[in-house]
């Protein structure tokens, strides 16, 4: 998948899991872009993009993420 | 920065420390210390005294603290996303908890380590002090005698706050099946004459008979396989006019969690059950958002509750 598509499906689920509509994520996107992306609701994050990809990350993988790229070439890396 | 305290700076150094190695989580703790000493900067500096002399105490650095703390944040990852997978949690049962954690010196001093420094730096396990504190005035007399036992003390805050509001106290008795956990409330509370009693035990094989005017039971329920009994046990133990304090949080995957609470009523629910009727109780919600949000996403309640016999 580009990494375009990828990050209009990220965008979803942000919006969904943080529960925000007006949440706008792109491939720059930091952590300290988006208020309520914190440790917590990052497990939720990952949980529901491993959902709807159906992939598995480790923990050492999700542990190092800090902004929206890292994790499109994480879920790039998983064949998708 | 001149009158910042030595406590403060040495937090500030810890803070540092979690912002380098972990910034995700840095951001979620900072937003809470930033609130809580607005609220209550005198409470907050004297719970941080506590912390910081514990720290001195052992002799660990706000480097070694940052990292025990970043391990028990970094179990939590690896239970949280177990638990938000499988609805469950992680940790089977009780003997699972006790052989995996508890009996494990190596993994229990980091862990207490961790969990004493996250009493000042989560806001819901600052605020539920704050909550207890002024609870406790409002249902006892302070010139009261009163009897107290503590079961699974950790930290011991509960205590320290009981005998700080109640000088008068005529015994404390502090119960803790983990030696490691034990060391740290000795430090912490400290000694009494002999007053202040500490029983290195299964809480189930504790075999005083003479009752008691305050029980406090801080975060144990979620620990067992039957929260139920241990609640049966304790009522005996309690005077007929006398008062349970009971904290256990809800939705909360953590090495040692085993029993799920999936709201706060069923925690009341749970204590009703065991013939105990409630006088007054408490959500303390991790995040800034209401208790039917907080269920519908999984979000920790750390419930609080006084509560006495029927
Ligand atoms: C999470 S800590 C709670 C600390 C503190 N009371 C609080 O409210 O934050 C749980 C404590 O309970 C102790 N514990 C667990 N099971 C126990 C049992 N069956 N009997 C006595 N102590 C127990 C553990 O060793 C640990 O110190």
């Amino acid at each position: 998948m580009e990494r375009f598509e990828i990050t209009q499906k990220i965008n979803t689920i942000f919006v969904d899991v943080l529960d925000n509509e007006d949440i706008v994520i792109t491939e720059n996107t930091i952590a300290n872009d988006v208020e309520e992306w914190d440790s917590l609701t990052h497990i939720q994050l990952v949980v529901a993009i491993e959902k709807y990809f159906k992939i598995r990350f480790t923990s050492k993988e999700i542990q190092s993420w800090n902004d929206v790229s890292e994790m499109i070439t994480c879920i790039q890396e998983k064949g998708i | 920065m001149e009158n910042t305290t030595q406590p403060l700076l040495f937090l500030n150094d810890i803070l540092k420390e979690i912002n380098k190695k972990d910034k995700l989580h840095f951001k979620r703790i900072n937003s809470n210390i930033i609130n809580v000493k607005k609220n209550f900067p005198l409470e907050f500096e004297e719970l941080l005294d506590l912390v910081f002399n514990y720290y001195n105490f052992v002799h660990l650095s706000p480097n070694q603290i940052s990292n025990d703390y970043l391990k028990m944040i970094n179990d939590y990852r690896i239970d949280g996303l177990y638990f938000y997978k499988h609805g469950k949690y992680r940790c089977e049962n009780q003997q699972m908890a006790y052989k995996n954690v508890y009996s494990n010196s190596e993994i229990m001093s980091y862990y207490m380590n961790a969990l004493l420094i996250s009493q000042i730096l989560w806001k819901h396990h600052f605020n539920i002090y704050m909550y207890f504190q002024s609870q406790l005035k409002v249902l006892f007399n302070n010139s009261e005698k009163l009897k107290v036992l503590d079961v699974g003390p950790g930290h011991g805050f509960f205590s320290y706050l009981v005998k700080k509001n109640f000088t008068q106290y005529e015994k404390m008795d502090l119960v803790d099946i983990s030696e490691t956990s034990l060391l740290m409330t000795k430090k912490i509370i400290g000694y009494d004459e002999d007053k202040i009693k500490y029983f290195n035990k299964d809480i189930f094989l504790f075999d005083e008979t003479n009752k008691y005017d305050f029980i406090v039971l801080g975060e144990i329920l979620e620990h067992l396989d039957n929260p139920k009994e241990i609640l049966l046990k304790l009522a005996n133990l309690l005077n007929k006019d006398g008062m349970f304090w009971i904290t256990t949080p809800t939705n909360s995957p953590a090495i040692d969690h085993v029993y799920l609470f999936n709201n706060k009523e069923e925690v009341l629910e749970l204590v009703k059950s065991a013939g105990l009727e409630i006088v007054d109780s408490k959500s303390f919600i991790a995040e800034d958002v209401d208790e039917e949000t907080a269920n519908k996403k999984r979000i920790t309640n750390l419930v609080g509750l006084f509560c006495k016999k029927k």
